[in-house]
């Protein structure tokens, strides 16, 4: 019988498990290397070129496009590249905020009803997903032009300015990204509600919680990791929106999406576009960055993964 | 609590042993009154069916029965975290029934836990304090405190995650202390731990419940730990309280079958006719205290294993059995053994003295004092 050494099996251990991990990893590095690393770096170097005569990216290397984006342009600066920024924040902000006070008791409600319901309602809450967005938008549109009965309504109240309707407005656009995003808050919510641990609810209110506070200490917590992960999935694809605002917004209601998507359509532009989406990327990490923060804070340190 | 918890911790030899009598008077203990209590789940399932129970105060008082017997139930409903369907409770005198569980001065050990996972050891003790409107400071020293009195005080600053099953019992337990409650309910605390560290909680539980002085409800289905622990037990089963007494009562006198085979009697035989000091059963006929009776007929006989004895002195009196040992389980302290008798399987036990043991085949004498005979209802 052959003694293998210590040394020589470990040896082929590490062999094995390196082999291993290159099986398994190489596929979807290649696939991330070839899909998001390429284009990225693609993008980046477009943002720091010059813009050509027909809106095509060439050389030399500037920060032109950035100065662009930051509203200097031929005859000075202008604020309405950083309108549209704000105004993505704001729209993002008030949606995400509007889907979270309509979900939470909504996901929370079909977790108390009956089992066999549970699936029923939830495909209720999704379905609407299944039509395609311009269409969703399309009927919005229909619903909210001057004239409807909704228009005529919040004229007749002062809402809005006599024979304006709702649309196209701001107010058309947070409408629809509320509609359209509600169901990414409504499931990841649901699960959080559905592996809720009453007893941590019930010790709460045994240690003198009021019911207020029972929710707050209890079950708010318990739900954070759901809220964050709908969170993301509403802010992030809200904020870099361009169907809504584009249909629903009119000339006022434009997005950081449409400004991004004017410039490889429209007035042409690559670099100022390319520009446009690394502004929306850094954007969206700090917002990633900050809701790690907040989730680590009120989950005590706990690490919340979004 | 500060001067309780001294209290305790003057059980150990280091520590200061001044304010032991002092403080023990100093807390207030609570007594229980619960009359015509009644809990249904939906239509058909009756949790308690009329529930009369009074628990006296700093009486470490104990439900016991099997699993859907009620016992949950009714500490839940001392708890306020289920309201009866008819019925009332009084806690020191004044009704709670319709307090609502965060205005009532009890709390709860829950048999998962129910530490907050999100909060810090410290955070979980501090809660029914900060709850309360306790400032920090002080809820900080109260943390200290009680964090040394249950012997986890370089715990408190961790994470719920990072503790073992007994240092999350005895954090759930200290939660619930450091509020100084009238009553404390403990819902099958130590069910979740294994056999070695449930008996030494067991002793410690019991301590600390005699040094509070503190009014202790325990829930569990185990009648060892329910006879280990408790100053007075009540059986309950289908929702109703079959027999209330202290645990030498309850495991000597059973008043009804059930009772006799929750704690956990084998020797059980029916009786097919009684008179004033006998009985004749599958046995054969024995007799007994005539001061043992029953009103009815029938019902049970009931023989402990430990009044029996094998072939030894018959004193003038004594019933007497000849019957084969069938089988004989070592357990080092004692010996079992299962006897056939009348084709009836009797158990006996005998303390090991060293004495010679039976073998199995063997044919014994048995022999049993009639006062140790028990009649019990069906």
């Amino acid at each position: 019988m052959v003694r293998t050494s210590p040394m020589a099996s470990r040896r082929r251990a590490v062999v094995s498990e390196t082999r291993h991990l290159l099986f398994t990893v190489t596929p979807g590095a290649f696939w991330i290397f070839i899909f998001l690393v390429l284009p990225s770096a693609y993008l980046m170097g477009v943002a720091f070129m010059t813009n050509g005569p027909y809106g095509l990216p060439q050389m030399p290397l500037s920060l032109d496009s950035f100065e662009r984006l930051a509203g200097v342009g031929f005859l000075g600066w202008s604020p309405g590249n950083l309108y549209t920024l704000l105004r993505s924040l704001w729209q993002t902000l008030v949606s995400t905020v509007l889907v979270v006070i309509i979900a939470y008791p909504v996901a929370y409600y079909i977790t108390t009803c009956r089992e066999k319901w549970r699936p029923i309602l939830l495909l209720l809450v999704v379905v609407p997903s299944w039509t395609n967005q311009v269409i969703r938008a399309f009927g919005w549109m229909n619903l909210l032009a001057p004239g409807t009965p909704l228009s005529s309504l919040a004229e007749s109240l002062g809402l809005v300015a006599p024979n304006m309707g709702l649309y196209p407005s701001n107010f058309a656009v947070t409408l629809g990204l509320v509609y359209n995003f509600l169901p990414f808050m409504v499931l990841p919510l649901y699960a959080a509600f559905e592996k809720l641990d009453t007893a941590q609810v019930q010790a709460a209110q045994d240690l003198y919680a009021s019911p207020v506070r029972a929710f707050w200490h209890a079950v708010f917590p318990q739900t954070l990791p759901g809220l964050l992960a709908g969170t993301v999935l509403v802010a992030i694809p809200a904020f870099g929106m361009y169907v809504i605002p584009e249909l629903l917004g009119g000339g006022k209601g434009m997005m950081l999406g449409n400004l991004v998507a004017n410039q490889f359509s429209g007035s042409s532009n690559w670099p100022l576009g390319a520009a446009g989406a690394i502004l929306m990327l850094i954007a969206t990490f700090i917002g990633l960055f900050a809701m790690r923060r907040i989730g680590k804070r009120l989950g005590g340190g706990e690490e919340v993964v979004i | 609590m500060s001067e309780t918890m001294t209290a305790e911790i003057a059980d150990h030899p280091d520590a200061r042993p001044a304010a032991n009598e002092r403080d023990r008077a100093n807390h207030k203990a609570s007594s229980i009154e619960m009359q015509g209590l009644q809990k249904r789940f939906g239509r058909d399932t009756v949790a308690l069916d009329g529930v009369d129970l009074n628990i006296q105060a700093g009486e470490f008082f104990t439900l016991l029965g099997p699993s859907g017997c009620g016992k949950t139930t009714l500490l839940r409903i001392l708890a306020g975290l289920e309201e009866p369907d008819a019925g009332s409770l009084v806690v020191g005198g004044k009704d709670i029934t319709e307090t609502p569980p965060h205005q009532r001065s009890v709390n709860t050990v829950f048999q998962s836990y129910a530490l907050f996972p999100h909060l810090s050891v410290r955070e979980n003790l501090a809660f029914g304090l900060k709850m309360r409107g306790m400032p920090a400071a002080e809820r900080h020293s109260k943390v200290d405190e009680i964090a040394d009195f249950i012997k986890l005080g370089d715990l408190v600053d961790r994470h719920v995650d990072q503790l073992s099953g007994g240092q999350r019992q005895r954090i759930a337990l200290a939660r619930a202390l450091i509020c100084e409650p009238d009553v404390l309910l403990l819902d099958e605390p130590l069910s979740a731990l294994d056999a070695g560290l449930r008996s030494q909680l067991q002793v410690e539980l019991l301590r600390v419940q005699k040094r509070l002085g503190m009014t202790f409800v325990f829930v569990t289905h185990d009648q060892q730990e329910a006879m280990v622990m408790s100053d007075r037990i009540a059986v309950l089963n289908g929702g109703t309280i079959q027999q209330v007494g202290a645990p030498s009562e309850v495991y000597e006198h059973p008043i009804n079958a059930f009772v006799a085979h929750f704690m956990g009697h084998d020797n059980l035989f029916a009786i097919s006719a009684a008179e004033d000091d006998w009985v004749d059963t599958e046995l054969g006929r024995l007799r007994l205290d005539p001061d043992e009776q029953r009103d009815s007929q029938d019902g049970w006989l009931l023989i402990r294993p430990e009044t029996l004895e094998l072939d030894g002195e018959i004193p003038e009196g004594y019933n007497r059995l000849e019957g084969t040992v069938a089988e004989r389980l070592y357990r080092g302290s004692r010996i079992e053994y299962r006897l056939t008798v009348n084709g009836r399987s009797l158990m006996a036990v005998a303390s090991n003295l060293g004495q010679r043991m039976h073998n199995i085949g063997d044919r014994v004498t048995i022999s049993v004092c009639p006062e140790d005979l028990v009649r019990v209802a069906a």
